[in-house]
């Protein structure tokens, strides 16, 4: 095969080229910011929210690590109790969530409820964290309750998504 | 016939390389396409872009990733393509330079949000130059012989 370096750098060549890449681009373009229209996560086209001056939650430990727990084990789980965090926006938590389930959504901007945390410390009970269909989510809340001091915490693999293929329950509304 | 010809070695070492570059940006966008504010969130972290444009940059890179990993994948376009995916990397790569440069403690959001992905460092950058580097060689070498371009451009010539 000829690497033919002279002919594609020619101006002649590289000028429809980079046209036509930047229509690949455009459409492109098009296309996430309609999906942003449609998108359960949509954020504002512009932001003024200052990011340039995020200040950490304060954080009193390194965590080792967040252990991950399957929709069975949380089954089980359940019955000698334990705290279900669900780490979704507040719509999706209404639509359907895990019986008993706290709505807690994540919110990268901001530092989780300090009661909600206190409330977890002082517990015993092991707090586990879900998220949706981000596969982030719930594992960035699970840390940050973990940084924050909270001692056990756990997440639960795949989400609600997860929980729901399992054929566990489900609950719709208000939970607590 | 001969298959194994050197041409056609090419042409496969050429589609392995497509499939291989082109997944990654597929990969890399999803978590971006699905959750954008916390990509805007990765992207504000490097403080390289005026905070307005922060969530709309987030929200049009991440479908351009997609668009040119599949066009790459496909073979639709794959020098087009092959330039785009050249313009983010090297867009990346200035960006993780400077991050590191004025030690930002910080993830780099390739693949996952800031807050639960791979910390960067410069293998991080050494990576990103690896792939910069298929990258131009694809955007010279490849032809798109084994893609959809190849197949339409084969039944024209046989129509």
């Amino acid at each position: 095969m000829n690497l033919r370096i002279p002919d594609i750098l020619r101006p002649a060549n590289l000028l429809p080229l980079g046209l036509k890449a930047a229509a690949i681009v455009i459409m492109a373009a098009i296309a996430g910011l309609l999906f942003n229209l449609v998108n359960p996560r949509a954020i504002p086209y512009f932001s003024s929210k200052p990011y340039d001056v995020i200040v950490s939650c304060p954080q009193e430990e390194k965590a080792p690590g967040i252990k991950r727990i399957t929709g069975r084990e949380l089954n089980e789980m359940r019955v000698a109790g334990v705290i279900i965090v669900d780490s979704r926006p507040v719509s999706e938590y209404l639509q359907g969530h895990i019986p008993g389930a706290i709505s807690l959504p994540y919110d990268p901007l901001a530092c989780p409820d300090p009661k909600i945390v206190e409330m977890m410390k002082g517990g015993e009970q092991v707090v586990v964290v879900y998220g949706g269909t981000s596969p982030d989510e719930g594992v960035a809340l699970a840390q940050l309750l973990h940084h924050q001091g909270v001692p056990m915490v756990a997440h639960l693999e795949g989400g609600f998504p997860a929980w729901v293929q399992a054929g566990m329950t489900v609950k719709k509304g208000e939970s607590r | 016939m001969n298959y194994l010809n050197k041409e056609n070695i090419f042409r496969t070492i050429n589609l392995g390389l497509r499939i291989y570059l082109g997944w990654i940006f597929i990969y890399a966008c999803y978590y971006k396409i699905l959750d954008p504010g916390e990509f805007a969130l990765s992207i504000a972290s490097y403080q390289f872009l005026p905070l307005i444009l922060v969530n709309i940059f987030a929200l049009i890179l991440a479908w351009v990733e997609l668009f040119a990993g599949l066009g790459l994948i496909l073979g639709f376009r794959p020098r087009e393509n092959s330039l785009i995916i050249i313009g983010m990397l090297a867009m990346f790569i200035i960006g993780i330079s400077s991050a590191l440069y004025r030690n930002l403690s910080m993830g780099c959001g390739c693949f996952a949000s800031t807050a639960v992905g791979e910390e960067m460092t410069t293998g991080t950058l050494y990576r990103d130059l690896i792939w910069l580097g298929i990258g131009v060689y694809l955007f010279f070498a490849e032809d798109g012989f084994w893609g959809i371009e190849g197949i339409f451009r084969r039944k024209k010539v046989a129509g």
